[in-house]
């Protein structure tokens, strides 16, 4: 019995140290970011749970004191999404400004073409008055059309 | 973004504008800009540099997002170019039609009630510089008026030098913001505008590209992996307006489609502090009621170029507007549900290279 007690004790202490080893790793890689590198094997993703306040609160300064096990765990916890997510301020407006809801017409307005109008047409010859300004008014449209989309 | 206002190399968009982004989005010179507009024969409005348009379809079973975006641009005899940053190693791809006039007309931005008020650089031309110290080009393809140049780097500086090599100028503000998406471990969408055969220069250089050469916009579509939407809106800071120049209008306008609604999160760093916000306001769409209803007018608003790429199932399409004059503060958008999930830890680790959009402290601050 003895034995087998033995038996069974030395993997559970290899199991131990190693898990020992496996801590340190873990805070050895605790501090803020700057030095990580993608050879260096990450302990796998903690689980996203943070308290809404700590969402609300924003990230840590950069000079916290507080883990990148810490920092990757609120912001997973506020892409997992819902609440406080749908609440946090919205800034789609510069400060001081009211949202517009016709800014669209500012910045691209839209574009009319621009209207033409036949004003009596006089023939000198042969040709019909209506053969004149048929023609007349195909070219003309066509090149206003051309300018005001080149302008 | 219009005029001289860059693009934050994002399309780019984002593309970008992203800007593909939209987004998103990154070397802008004086003449292009992340921010869209639409033009094409028998479109209703003049394409804008302030207005940027972008529509992402994003597939959380494929992990895939398309980020569709106009370009505006001056099309003239000088070159440019812009950078649109991406998580994963994009595809790049020309759309032929622009989906955005129908796009409006089936799922239309809407002011919720009570309306809730919120609160590229450089340019040049080159040859292709193949592998780089620390820059791999991964592929080269002609896109629209543009040569993509589909990049990887791990070397900030060594980024610099092969856009720098390559005929495409920077500047410190822009260097600063490539450096980020390096230490992200990103990859690079470079846009370069070739100018047709037989422009003139000399003519362009005697007026402003403004007055010279019309507005033209041309819609782009990068795709790639990510586990969570992205839109590249990070942008690099730009130099002082003169205070005798008050800044022009900007919008973004932005239709999502995704199986879930969501909620766009950026991090906003003002005096040292950081802080999560919306930096998007939403408007009320059809899609919030009938996802069937609002995936079949997708598809009819899509057409058949770009209905292939639509995630299958039930979708929700939601619109954003996003009026603010400056980025400047705020880091890329990340979109979360709007009904709480859960993370498992597998899902956890593929999320993590993309934790520092929201946490600035867990971007390595230095790559070498």
């Amino acid at each position: 019995m003895t034995a087998l007690a033995s038996w069974l004790l030395v993997p559970l202490g290899l199991l131990a140290l190693a898990a020992c080893d496996g801590a340190k790793a873990s805070r050895s890689d605790a501090r803020p970011a700057a030095s990580s590198s993608a050879s260096v094997e990450r302990p796998t993703m903690p689980a996203p749970v943070a308290d809404a306040a700590s969402i609300e609160a924003g990230p840590a300064g950069p000079d916290a004191a507080v883990s990148r096990e810490e920092r990757e765990r609120v912001v997973l916890a506020l892409l997992a999404g819902g609440e406080p997510a749908n609440r946090l301020p919205r800034a789609a407006v510069d400060p001081g400004h009211d949202f517009d809801p016709a800014q669209r017409d500012r910045v691209a307005p839209p574009w009319r073409p621009p209207v033409l109008k036949m004003i009596g047409t006089t023939v000198a010859g042969p040709l019909p008055t209506a053969v004149i300004d048929r023609i007349v008014r195909q070219s003309t449209r066509s090149r206003v059309d051309q300018a005001a989309f080149a302008s | 973004m219009s005029g001289p206002r860059r693009w934050a190399l994002p399309v780019a968009a984002g593309i970008v504008a992203s800007s593909f982004v939209f987004a998103v989005s990154a070397i802008a010179p004086r003449d292009v800009d992340a921010c869209g507009g639409f033009f094409s024969r028998g479109s209703a409005r003049k394409p804008s540099l302030s207005y940027e348009q972008a529509l992402i379809l994003y597939d959380p079973s494929r992990d895939e997002e398309h980020f569709i975006r106009e370009i505006a641009f001056h099309g003239g005899a000088e070159p440019f170019g812009f950078v649109v940053p991406t998580p994963t190693q994009p595809a790049v791809a020309k759309v032929s039609k622009s989906p955005f006039e129908p796009l409006r007309a089936a799922f239309p931005f809407a002011v919720p009630k009570p309306a809730e008020p919120g609160t590229g650089f450089g340019n040049g031309h080159g040859r292709l510089g193949g592998r780089g110290e620390g820059v791999t080009v991964l592929s080269v393809s002609k896109v629209g008026s543009f040569t993509a140049f589909v990049l990887a780097a791990d070397d900030e500086k060594g980024l610099a030098r092969w856009l720098a090599d390559n005929g495409l100028t920077s500047t410190p503000d822009a260097d600063a913001w490539l450096a980020h998406y390096v230490r992200m471990k990103f990859y690079y969408v470079a846009m370069r505008y070739d100018p047709p055969q037989g422009a003139d220069a000399s003519v362009q250089r005697v007026a402003s590209p403004e007055r010279a050469t019309p507005l033209k916009a041309e819609t782009i579509r990068i795709s790639f992996s990510t586990p969570v939407p992205y839109y590249p809106y990070f942008e690099p800071r730009r130099p002082p307006e003169p205070p005798s120049k008050s800044p022009p209008a900007r919008l973004l306008e932005l239709w999502i489609a995704t199986p879930t609604r969501v909620t766009p999160i950026s991090a906003r760093t003002v005096h040292g502090r950081t802080e999560w916000v919306r930096p998007m306001l939403e408007g009320s769409t059809a899609g919030s009621i009938d996802p069937w209803v609002s995936r079949a007018a997708l598809l009819g608003a899509l057409g058949s170029e770009l209905q292939p790429l639509v995630p299958a199932g039930p979708l929700r399409v939601q619109t954003f507007q996003d009026q603010k004059l400056s980025r400047e503060g705020y880091g890329d958008v990340l979109f979360a549900p709007e009904t709480k999930g859960t993370i498992d830890p597998a899902r956890g680790d593929k999320m993590r290279p993309l934790l520092g959009i929201l946490d600035p402290a867990l971007v390595p601050s230095a790559t070498r």
